[in-house]
């Protein structure tokens, strides 16, 4: 056995870890892209269109038109604006609580009272990520202003801990606590405890006394304390001096000093620094503008003591850009730091150009604080600090969607995925609105909520930006057989097709044979088409009913958007005769009175219960009083006493007993004589509950029966009560054996009403003839085809004899009839062919139809023809129809002809979500469809 | 006033306590011994010879001329060790904000009720110093609470130097430049009088310079004792850190002047929980270990514990006692709140025991039962987190100065039996 040498193992032990080290250094590079920006600033003033942002290791490496470099994380800004991280200059960002007592103490630094573990994510959210932070405005020489990052590792966020000295010219430092300094212990007799010691300055005399003295004394003594040294790194010129100062005369001095001490000057807040713009740009001042308060806050002391007589004037800003007077515009407090870009665009007010107020919240006012080189601009080796904005910087409402600090995201806004704002430069609504200079469609949860160039984009809104983007309701084909036709989905797909010859007695709808998420439909919303119109195919006069259904969508109840769109009557077989038209009229007539059966339940079910206790006769057979079985069917008489009413009041009630269950009505002379329905009845054990109820609340009768003598309480809501008695005076026929209840009412339905007189009675349901029902309701057509012009004619005047909405499929030979198609108001569905060529004439039957005002859709007729549907529109409009026309049969006109008005076809508030947007004129032939939407979701976008 | 109360302290202390054995060997006999140094002993055995433990293990034959204390049924374990406190002293703090030359001797009180409880509860070793509100508020003092004198109690005197970075008044940011500014004034001083002992001129020294520097060598103005041994690293600092900010600015000071120090840390410095393990040093907890904190953005209360959340991020804590809500007050109650939000038992024992003694230096005596150390230990009648447990029996230093069974004070307490 071999040892293995002791320094062959620690050599062993050495390599490991080198080799392990490898990989983490590549874990450690990270690389970021930000891709698809509409425009990004550069906060240097120019701005990119289409650039990509690379960032690697926390740093800029390109901008502009380059490639996402491999391994790259992209995010993606979909259509947004990006900035440069905001800057804020002069914030109100602070040190906790009160100052040093001293009225001059440079020592003191306000990095060191800066919470560090704040939340500011308000701040960040608002895209700001590094404040100036102040010692606070209350003294002469405060101390160090520091620079601190908003976000990120809590105990790195101070950036620059001396950024500059800040000294405080406004009413603020007028009035300086004077400092009492007791020695330790009890002083001798001789040497008397020091009273307390005033400090400058009272007045701004003392003020620049003071600091001059301050200032001559860090120059020149010998061996100065903390509080005066520490003043020295400001008057080098390695560090600026901040004055914070409103007024002009303050202004002035803090000129003056600058000129005498040789210091970067920066006035903080110079509400009226545009008075001194040369003096300032003649000293090379930089100034740090704030705004008063935030809209409606008046009246507020802003930081140097210093009270607004108004709202500033936004001009100071452009007059001082103007005199080229390097301009940060700062939050007007702590609390506004987040809304630092809407104060910026305030300054546009006065004339500020928006590229300098953009840099005054980012380049300039990153330089002011000196930390350009790391953050403030766009450019490479800078950090990749920036704000995904949804629109451009000054666009209201425009909110930060995701903020990055280094890379690295720090904000991202959620958005609501049932929330989405389609925002595009056109909008053909179709409901006789335009919006011609673009505008947004809202979509939520699924329906559009609003429409117009108006619209504001909610902050939490899904964007779906589409530049050039026309926007119309998704075109609707009025006869398909999408979803259906074997060709489209195979050996499953001949059994449908099958099935939809035999949809013939209208028991089944189309769409029962739909699959959601059928492929089939993928060719059709692409080309926009978002509703298809299923019809079966044909053969008999009734060949059953046409259905609604939507191209796209994950569930069933989604897609089928009515399984009663329409009743097909084909005739095309037939020709014109006496019998044919007998029977079709027998048809409709067995439809309509089946309809009609259910309209008047449907209407005695809404006005209540009084008509068919009167319509239906009850069936009574009178006998004398005094017989045995039933102890309560009858009719009773009697008479209920009220304590504190003068009279009896006569009452009576017809009584019903089934089991243990009492119903009937009850009557009183009180009530005004109206019988009102027992909604609550037992019998049970010769004692009678009945609960009705009556205008003055719910009345409960409880007495007991003997020998047809009713006595008992009743009492009326909370109003009172009274005794009861009553006699029977009539008897009705008591409970029959249960099979011959059962066969009585079958054979007549009145027989089954006689025991709940209350109820409307209800008739019977034929499925077959279901359909009718809606069509006699006007919701639905009938759509017909028919051949001849006589015979389409008569077909025409019988259906609107009934009195049913009509629409003729097929147009070929329209033009010879259309006084009929006028007279009988009826839609056409033009299709699949849109020309008809007829003794050497090329006919376009839709735009003859729609120039003597009749409704015209288009109809493919095939499976294959519904994503061919625009084309063949298009075609339509080639040969003479109007391209305003050609779109609204596309889409309002059909949805209109079915019924369908209310969901479908126009862009209005309340519609489904189901758009289409072009890149162009939609029927032009360059167009193409950019996305679709079905429902508010989108289910197709051109790559 | 003062005679009165000495009286009535000597009188407390022949009334309920049994006076120093003159015995030279103490022996602890059976029980379960938690060493906090290795694993428990069961039906163990102690010897303490002139107060240090000789022999710790399981139990054999007692030596004859042994004092037995019998611990049959009973858990022995290291007495409590509490790490800063301000208990037996009139006034937490001194009224001026910067007295770095006062000390807790000249304070405390030896009669006081605090040391008599330090019994009952089981803390054999406390470091008292001055409260948190202060700049510099002096010097502490380790005491055991058993002596009749400041003198006979105390263990180690001019313990550690009491700093706040929280201001009681004003911000933190004018906390920090009287700080620097109190820290430069010596520095400065010890530069000059260095330069003038050794007749060279002065020099701009970073601060460690003071490290080598020999104190005794020349003469310190008294009250500058205490701040120049501070600054030579010769004195620990403790600094209350209320928050998680001041932990950040505690280290940077720790960093700059190359100081020797503690945290002692509040509530809200559990967010500084990474900066803590990052500086590696143990920490001294406040008292209140449990707060609800209100969500700014969903307005709901969530509950932070912090010794749990410190642990978790691999913080080593001393835990403290107080006079705060229900039982801060024992030791053995700190160790079961830690406990009962998920610190390992083991964890929160040594929190009262090993830790503490470690920071104040004293790791090599007190906190673990182990041959060599002080016979500084308590019997306990249950386990120490069982909230059953009463301390009867306390030995200091191989002394036997707590028993329960002749407690008249807490008998009458408990019994309502009248004082005798």
């Amino acid at each position: 056995m071999t040892r293995i040498p002791p320094v062959f193992a620690l050599l062993a032990l050495l390599a490991a870890p080198v080799r392990q080290a490898r990989p983490q250094e590549t874990r450690g590079s990270t690389c970021v892209a930000v891709t698809g920006a509409r425009a990004v600033h550069l906060g240097t003033g120019a701005v990119l269109e289409g650039a990509t942002i690379v960032i690697r290791n926390g740093l800029i490496e390109a901008v502009g038109r380059v490639d996402v470099p491999a391994g790259a994380t992209v995010i993606d800004a979909e259509g947004g604006v990006v900035i440069p991280s905001l800057v804020d200059a002069g914030g109100d960002v602070s040190a906790d609580g009160s100052p040093s007592e001293e009225s001059v103490a440079a020592d003191v630094f306000a990095a060191d009272g800066f919470d560090l573990f704040a939340d500011r994510s308000r701040d960040v959210e608002g895209g700001v990520l590094h404040a100036f932070v102040t010692v606070g405005g209350e003294r002469l020489i405060g101390g160090w202003g520091a620079v601190a990052c908003l976000a990120g590792e809590p105990a790195s966020r101070i950036l620059v801990p001396r950024s500059s000295l800040e000294v405080t010219l406004g009413e603020s430092v007028r009035r300086q606590p004077r400092i009492f300094e007791p020695p330790v212990h009890p002083s001798p007799a001789d040497r008397p405890v020091p009273p307390a010691r005033p400090q400058l300055p009272g007045a701004r005399m003392g003020a620049i006394l003071a600091l001059r003295s301050a200032f001559d004394a860090a120059r020149t003594a010998a061996d100065p304390p903390a509080a005066i040294r520490e003043i020295l790194p400001a008057l080098s010129g390695a560090h600026p001096v901040r004055v914070r100062c409103h007024r002009a005369a303050d202004i002035a001095r803090a000129i003056d000093l600058s000129r005498d001490y040789g210091f970067r000057l920066i006035i903080e807040g110079g509400t009226e620094a545009h008075l001194l713009a040369d003096d300032l740009a003649a000293v090379g001042a930089a100034v740090v503008l704030r705004p008063s308060g935030p809209p409606g806050v008046y009246g507020r002391s802003m930081p140097g003591g210093f009270q607004p007589d108004g709202v500033p004037d936004p001009e100071g800003a452009a007059i001082l850009s103007r005199a080229g007077v390097r301009l940060a515009v700062a939050a007007p407090g702590a609390a506004e730091v987040g809304e630092l870009l809407w104060y910026a665009g305030w300054c546009m007010r006065g004339g500020l150009a928006e590229s300098a107020a953009l840099r005054a919240v980012t380049l300039d006012a990153a330089r002011i604080l000196g930390i350009a080189e790391r953050t403030g601009s766009l450019e490479t080796g800078r950090e990749g600090n920036l704000v995904i904005l949804a629109d451009g910087p000054f666009v209201p409402g425009a909110a930060p969607r995701r903020v990055l600090l280094r890379g690295e995201t720090v904000y991202r806004r959620d958005v609501r995925s049932d929330l989405t704002a389609v925002v595009v430069d056109r909008i053909l609504a179709m409901d006789g609105s335009t919006a011609d200079d673009g505008g947004v469609i809202l979509i939520e949860e699924g329906r559009i909520v609003a429409v117009g160039p108006d619209v504001a984009v909610p902050r939490d809104a899904t964007v779906l930006r589409f530049d050039g983007g026309v926007a119309t309701p998704g075109f609707i084909d009025s006869s398909s057989l999408l979803g259906i036709r074997s060709d489209t989905v195979g050996e499953e797909g001949e059994v449908r097709s099958t099935a939809l010859d035999r949809v013939v007695d209208m028991q089944d709808s189309p769409a029962d044979l739909i699959m959601p998420g059928d492929p089939a439909f993928a060719p059709a919303r692409a080309a926009g088409v978002t509703t298809v119109i299923l019809a079966p195919g044909g053969g008999q006069t009734v060949s059953g009913r046409a259905a609604a259904v939507k191209t796209a969508g994950r569930k069933r109840e989604d897609v089928v958007l009515e399984a009663t769109a329409g009743i097909r009557l084909d005739l095309s077989t037939q020709s014109l005769s006496r019998s044919t038209l007998d029977s079709l009229r027998t048809t409709l007539e067995n439809g309509r009175k089946y309809a009609e059966e259910w309209r008047k339940y449907e209407e005695a079910l809404k006005t209540g219960s009084g008509a068919p206790a009167a319509e239906t006769p009850r069936r009574r057979v009178t006998t004398p009083v005094g017989g045995t079985g039933d102890p309560v069917s009858g009719r009773w008489e009697g008479e209920v006493r009220v304590v504190g009413f003068p009279r009896p009041i006569p009452m009576t009630l017809e009584l019903h007993l089934e089991g243990q269950v009492v119903s009937g009505t009850v009557s009183s002379r009180l009530g005004g004589g109206e019988s009102r329905p027992i909604t609550e009845g037992r019998f049970e054990d010769g004692k009678l509950r009945l609960v009705l109820e009556s205008e003055m609340g719910r009345a409960v009768l409880e007495g007991t029966i003997s020998d047809d003598e009713l006595t008992g309480e009743i009492r009326v809501g909370d109003v009172g009560g009274g005794t009861i008695t009553a006699k029977r005076v009539e008897r009705f026929a008591g409970e029959a054996p249960a099979s011959e209840t059962r066969s009585a009412a079958e054979s007549r339905p009145e027989a089954a009403a006689a025991s709940r007189p209350a109820a409307p009675n209800e008739p019977k349901k034929d499925p077959a003839l279901e359909p009718w029902r809606r069509a006699f309701a006007g919701r639905c057509p009938v759509i017909v085809s028919v051949r001849g012009e006589r015979f389409a004619a008569a077909v025409l005047e019988l259906l609107t004899e009934l009195k049913v909405s009509v629409v003729l499929s097929g147009a070929d030979e329209v033009h010879r009839f259309p006084d009929a198609l006028t007279r009988s108001a009826a839609s056409v569905l033009v299709g699949p062919t849109v020309t008809a060529d007829e003794e050497g004439r090329r006919l376009n039957p839709a735009a003859f139809l729609t120039r003597r005002g009749i409704p015209v859709a288009f109809q493919s007729r095939s499976a294959e023809g519904s994503a061919d549907l625009a084309r063949t529109a298009a075609f339509a409009v080639h040969h003479g129809m109007d391209g305003g026309e050609a779109l609204r049969a596309l889409t309002v006109n059909a949805a209109r002809m079915f019924g369908l008005a209310d969901r479908i076809g126009t862009l209005a508030r309340g519609r489904d979500a189901d758009i289409v947007v072009f890149d162009g004129p939609p029927l032009h032939p360059s167009t193409r469809v950019v996305a679709v939407l079905v429902n508010g979701r989108l289910v197709h976008r051109k790559e | 006033m003062k005679p009165m109360r000495t009286l009535a302290a000597a009188a407390l202390f022949l009334l309920s306590q049994s006076p120093p054995t003159p015995s030279q060997t103490v022996a602890i006999r059976g029980g379960r011994i938690l060493t906090m140094a290795g694993p428990e002993i069961e039906d163990g055995l102690i010897l303490i010879e002139n107060g240090r433990i000789t022999e710790i293990g399981p139990a054999r034959e007692v030596p004859w001329d042994a004092t037995v204390i019998d611990a049959k049924g009973r858990v022995v374990m290291p007495a409590f060790v509490i790490a800063h406190s301000q208990g037996g002293v009139d006034t937490a703090n001194e009224s001026q904000e910067n007295v770095p030359f006062v000390s807790v001797r000249d304070s405390l009180d030896a009669s006081s009720t605090y040391f008599e409880n330090c019994l009952r509860d089981g803390i054999g070793t406390v470091m008292v110093i001055p409260g948190h509100r202060t700049l510099i508020g002096g010097t502490g003092l380790v005491v055991k609470p058993f002596g009749r004198t400041v003198a006979a109690m105390t263990v180690v005197d001019d313990a550690g130097m009491k700093i706040s970075i929280a201001a009681e008044r004003g911000s933190r940011m004018s906390q920090i430049q009287k700080l620097r500014r109190a820290f430069d004034e010596i520095l400065e001083y010890l530069r000059r009088e260095k330069a003038k002992a050794e007749s060279a001129p002065e020099k701009e020294d970073e601060p460690g310079f003071l490290s080598d520097l020999d104190l005794d060598a020349f003469e310190i103005e008294p009250r500058k004792g205490p701040m120049s041994r501070l600054l030579s690293g010769k004195l620990r600092a403790y600094i209350w850190c209320p928050d998680a900010s001041d932990v950040i600015r505690a280290n940077a000071l720790i960093e700059a002047y190359r100081l020797d120090a503690t945290l002692v840390v509040g509530h809200g410095a559990w967010k500084a929980a990474d900066a803590l393990a990052r500086a590696g040093r143990p920490v001294i907890l406040d008292q209140e270990l449990e707060a609800f904190e209100t969500d700014r953005r969903t307005g709901k209360e969530v509950l932070r514990v912090l010794p749990a959340i410190l642990h978790g991020k691999g913080v080593r804590f001393a835990l403290t006692t107080g006079s705060g809500s229900y039982g801060s007050r024992y030791p053995w109650y700190q160790a079961a709140v830690a406990v009962r939000h998920g610190v390992p038992r083991d964890v929160a024992l040594r929190a009262v025991t090993q830790v503490p003694a470690e920071i104040l230096g004293l790791g090599d005596r007190i906190g673990t039962l182990e041959k060599g150390k002080d016979g500084t230990l308590i019997v306990l009648s249950d386990d120490p987190l069982s909230g059953r447990a009463f301390v009867e029996r306390m030995v200091i230093e191989g002394v036997p100065v707590y028993d329960r069974s002749k407690d008249a004070k807490l008998r009458s307490l408990l019994t309502g039996e009248a004082l005798p």
